[in-house]
């Protein structure tokens, strides 16, 4: 039965922006041999910096390689509902987390409650000075070591957000939670951060001021 | 956007500040409470302390810690695998079936050795203590000597 007239939108709806990535993926799923290598080498810099913050580096090459074949595996079932970066990353986040509950890296559990006992327990490198920390390599080393002492899930967000920038939306499919419990943990996690990153923020603060 | 339940004098507290502070710096507030929570950070010194030094450490790492990135070129040290994937992709059903049956098999083969190993290694330690010592033995090296 047609719709009344008054349901009908007076101009017709553009369709919503397709996803660039769609269309690569149906490529890929017509024969193109570069459709895939095109992908990857468009995704493999932000899923492994994102798999070597979490995983703390000797396996990240395996494991990045390890989320784009679980990828490419499951390519014929990608249908388009999300963002194809966002399937991915959510793909990354399932290797990763596995991969610490397999190899016992980080017990989420265990150092929370292992830092609820020793709070103020961060791994401050005295010999830190504001010159070193000044050149990006040492700032970079220092970011992840304080990232390091992170539990997973508070770990993951902060990567998602401050380091690969997503959108809150984006973040709440990765991870499927609500947006609301998205931006709670976020902020959460980025005090619980600047706790332990304070004695290098004090002395980035001093070295500035001088 | 989010939204602050503000006390009726229309005040805010510290508490109430320090939970919305990423959403504040973020721009993801309403602007009554925008405003609200910028009028309280002004006159409150812990507050605004807070602030500077959440504000900074998210720019110190939006702006100054750049992407890691893989030291050897990953595409190329993928390709095997990816080749077999695809080709995996390529069989048919049944060549699946056969594919899947025949990884199976050397599973329970591999499996089969592996106990068949630790059952003799069992077996031998059990049996150790039956063993008789060689009552020429002795004799033979009195000899030898």
């Amino acid at each position: 039965m047609p719709l009344p007239s008054r349901f009908l939108p007076s101009q017709p709806v553009a369709p919503p922006r397709a996803d660039p990535d769609l269309l690569l993926v149906r490529q890929h799923l017509s024969g193109d041999p570069k459709a895939f290598e095109t992908l990857f080498r468009k995704y493999q810099t932000p899923i492994y910096n994102m798999v070597a913050r979490m995983v703390r580096g000797e396996d990240a090459n395996d494991i990045t390689q390890d989320v784009f074949i679980k990828a490419l595996r499951a390519l014929k079932s990608f249908r388009g509902d999300s963002k194809f970066s966002t399937w991915l990353y959510t793909i990354a986040r399932h290797t990763c987390l596995n991969h610490l509950r397999h190899k016992a890296v980080l017990d989420e559990e265990s150092l929370q409650e292992q830092q609820e006992e020793h709070p103020g327990n961060e791994p401050v490198d005295h010999d830190m000075n504001v010159v070193r920390m000044a050149e990006t390599r040492e700032l970079q080393k220092v970011v992840d070591e304080v990232l390091a002492t992170m539990p997973a899930e508070a770990r993951l967000l902060l990567i998602l957000r401050d380091f690969e920038q997503l959108s809150y939306d984006e973040i709440s499919q990765v991870t499927e939670l609500s947006i609301v419990n998205v931006k709670s943990k976020i902020h959460r996690a980025r005090q619980a951060f600047k706790k332990r990153f304070q004695p290098y923020l004090e002395l980035l603060e001093g070295g500035v001021g001088r | 956007m989010s939204r602050l339940e503000i006390h009726p004098g229309g005040v805010v507290t510290c508490q109430q500040t320090r939970e919305a502070l990423s959403d504040y710096l973020e721009g993801g507030l309403d602007p009554p409470d925008h405003a609200a929570l910028a009028a309280h950070i002004e006159q409150c010194a812990g507050c605004t302390r807070e602030a500077r030094e959440l504000s900074a450490l998210l720019s110190l790492i939006h702006e100054r810690v750049p992407p890691l990135e893989p030291a050897v070129d990953l595409w190329a040290e993928m390709q095997p695998k990816i080749q077999h994937v695809l080709a995996e992709e390529r069989l048919t059903v049944l060549g699946r079936l056969r594919l899947r049956g025949e990884r199976l098999m050397n599973n329970v083969a591999m499996g089969m050795i592996l106990f068949t190993q630790v059952l003799a290694i069992n077996t031998q330690s059990h049996m150790q203590k039956y063993l008789l010592a060689d009552p020429f033995r002795g004799a033979a090296e009195d000899e030898a000597g």
